[in-house]
């Protein structure tokens, strides 16, 4: 019986194998390029999980672009185990890479890619100015194309007020943890100063404990009307449904999950940020313009561009994000939208044109774009 | 004559045991090893990767080394990562904000460490509080401080990198590595302070009985348990670059897994053996760099993990420690 089991292992191991193996280009998404005018090129794509909503679509908008650009991807994921992280980090540089997109580099990726010249691409900010100071110092740091956080905290907190709510609650991330959460935070706390009769009951931050910080709150704040959470997820929407919270006060937040709409529906959530997945797409066309002629479009702005989030205040906002931002087939832009951005391809763009079109990001751009395709 | 055969019988089948037990932590790391150097066409043994995996393995292997002599004697320690966290806090505070030299940080986090286990070790000796639930209140008091302290330094402390890349040298980790590894062996292995630990994880009434102090031997444990977990936080801090509140993280999850892997027994006692962890250890880093270097697809990464972790471990663990425990609890 034991042999068996352990039989039956190896063979679910070897079958496993066969159906995951890298080397099979259509696990990768990456058909073999035989349509694509270009050179293939290797990139891996460096993020904490590829399996939550944010994560996927990041996969999925990436491998839409893979056939067209002749592009194998790898994705690794890091989790959130800072030894392990590293570990993969180097073991992904032994792979034949011609570049890196890496949610948030640190000092000894860049080091570690340096040595091997390869450039990486960010999505985030350095959370500190001794961190931008030395990554900005290889040559191999292409900068990145980030969001702008601070803008969701500062549309929330317009949004529970334009709804009627007066007494709140906030919840963040731990402190320390991500600087996009601390830029959401900051940009709530700040806009505070323009509604000074919207009082803070209290404020919990945790390791993403949103449902906890939900029932803490419903409990210990009965008078609770707004809740302003820096981002929120699935059990958090489970908290207000299982304790009865519906109509008992608004909701805003960012990220984007699968009970969202519902949420909308049901006027629990007021305002809600997400469609981030155009980031990763924008990354990649600043990283390709390097890879097609060595241009390095983001260096006269300053190494960064900032693209906003979407804001979604309605279910017929949401229904339009469903059907051009979002719904696991249709991706934010089209590789021939991308293409259009890569210098080197069109003579016509130029790093200033670039920002503008992350700037530009929004429901209607993308509808505009679609059109003219 | 009946009886010398059955006794005969019995001291062979004791041998083929003792072999057995042996080797099998040996076959986890061999299969591990054959099956990535296939599935990576060899690229795993490349010159540059096998320097990658002394890197990877040494903060778990240098924190196992400590560990040891906690679960040998039954004990355990959840809040090593985020000691490990705060320890690294202090030094990249002392050396870059403070100006202090190098050997100064390294003390401060070997201060730190070594604090927060005994924390652990006086909470479960003196106040009989289990090890368990100890150390969790311990995890929960260092990433709280380790928060609160990367909070109030803007968000991160980042390294001068290029003034620490002697500490990220192959060489010098190795030889660390070699030192750490044979002074722990040695402790425990040949001296009565690891002696004592599997004595007292075998039956601690016993050895108390035996007149010997087992609070101030379990104490001892923790203590060296915060000394290389000290050690490894400053390398792991000069080797990420880079030191925020979720620094650390994950360290206590390692070297439990290292344990199981390397098939070292969970109550600790007798059948607990130094190279088990730093056996699992290497495996575990192996697993890790082989699956990224596979380049599977990412959807399956976990699944493949999973198989060949209850593989692997039924492979090289030792379950006859598991029949004992059920028969007693029968």
């Amino acid at each position: 019986m034991k042999r068996f089991f352990v039989l039956l292992l190896v063979c679910m191991l070897a079958v496993t194998a066969v159906f995951a193996n890298g080397d099979d280009e259509s696990a990768t998404g990456s058909e073999p390029a035989t349509t694509s005018a270009y050179e293939k090129k290797s990139i891996a794509v460096v993020y904490s999980t590829f399996t939550d909503m944010l994560g996927s679509e990041f996969k999925g908008s990436l491998e839409s672009l893979a056939q067209y650009f002749n592009i194998d991807f790898h994705f690794i994921e890091t989790g959130y185990n800072t030894e392990e992280a590293q570990a993969k980090t180097d073991a992904m540089f032994q792979m034949d890479l011609d570049g890196v997109i890496f949610v948030s580099p640190t000092v000894a990726t860049l080091e570690a890619a340096y040595k091997r010249n390869i450039p990486v691409i960010a999505l985030n900010e350095p959370v500190d100015e001794e961190t931008g100071k030395q990554l900005r110092a290889y040559p191999n740091y292409l900068g990145g194309v980030v969001n702008d956080d601070y803008a969701i905290g500062r549309n929330a907190a317009k949004a529970l007020y334009d709804a009627g709510c007066r007494k709140i609650c906030i919840s963040y991330l731990t402190p320390g943890t991500s600087k996009n959460h601390q830029d959401r935070y900051d940009g709530f706390k700040d806009a505070l100063k323009n509604y000074p009769d919207m009082i803070v009951l209290s404020e919990s931050s945790s390791r993403a404990q949103w449902p906890a910080a939900v029932k803490t709150f419903a409990a210990a704040f009965p008078e609770m009307d707004g809740l302003f959470s820096t981002a929120f997820s699935e059990p958090g929407y489970n908290a207000i449904k299982k304790n009865g919270l519906v109509g008992k006060f608004k909701l805003a937040t960012a990220d984007i999950s699968e009970s969202t709409a519902d949420y909308i529906d049901n006027g629990v959530i007021c305002s809600i940020s997400g469609g981030q997945y155009n980031k990763i797409m924008l990354a990649f066309a600043a990283l390709y313009n390097y890879l097609y002629d060595g241009t390095r479009i983001l260096d006269t702005l300053g190494g960064y561009s900032y693209t906003p989030f979407i804001q979604i205040t309605s279910s017929k906002d949401y229904k339009v994000y469903e059907k051009y931002v979002t719904g696991g087939t249709n991706w934010v832009y089209t590789p021939q939208i991308i293409e259009k951005l890569i210098m080197g391809i069109n003579p016509d763009m130029t790093p200033e044109k670039f920002d503008e079109f992350c700037k530009a990001y929004s429901i209607s751009q993308v509808m505009s774009l679609r059109s003219g395709n | 004559m009946e009886e010398r055969d059955i006794q005969k019988e019995l001291e062979n089948k004791a041998k083929r045991k003792e072999l057995l037990m042996n080797i099998l932590p040996f076959a986890g790391l061999i299969l591990i090893t054959v099956f990535f150097i296939i599935v990576t066409k060899g690229r795993i043994l490349r010159v540059d990767n096998l320097a990658n995996l002394v890197n990877s393995m040494f903060t778990i292997t240098l924190a196992s080394c400590g560990a040891v002599f906690v679960y040998a004697h039954g004990g355990l320690d959840f809040s090593i990562g985020s000691t490990s966290g705060l320890a690294q806090f202090i030094c990249i505070f002392m050396i870059m904000k403070l100006g202090l030299p190098v050997p100064l940080g390294i003390l401060g986090a070997v201060f730190i460490a070594m604090a927060a286990c005994s924390i652990v070790g006086l909470a479960s000796i003196k106040l009989h509080i289990h090890p368990f639930v100890a150390s969790l209140c311990v995890k929960n008091i260092t990433a709280g401080l380790l928060s609160v302290l990367t909070q109030k330094a803007g968000g991160q402390i980042t390294l001068d990198y290029s003034r620490f890349k002697i500490f990220n040298s192959v060489w010098l980790k190795g030889m660390v590595l070699v030192v750490m590894v044979g002074l722990g062996f040695y402790l425990f292995e040949r001296t009565k302070l690891g002696k004592i630990q599997k004595a007292i994880g075998g039956n601690s009434r016993t050895v108390e009985q035996a007149g010997i102090s087992v609070r101030k031997y379990k104490m001892l444990a923790y203590m060296v348990l915060g000394f290389c977990v000290g050690i490894a936080a400053f390398f792991q801090m000069t080797r990420i670059g880079t030191v925020s509140s979720s620094s650390g993280s994950g360290l206590e999850f390692d070297i439990m897994i290292a344990m199981v892997l390397g098939g070292f027994p969970m109550s600790g006692g007798s059948a607990a053996k130094f190279r088990q962890f730093v056996l699992g250890g290497i495996t575990m880093t192996i697993l890790t760099n082989g699956l990224t270097m596979w380049g599977l697809d990412v959807s399956y990464v976990s699944l493949v993990k999973g198989l060949l972790l209850i593989v692997l471990v039924s492979v090289s663990y030792d379950r006859s420690i598991m029949k004992q425990v059920s028969i007693i609890s029968l």
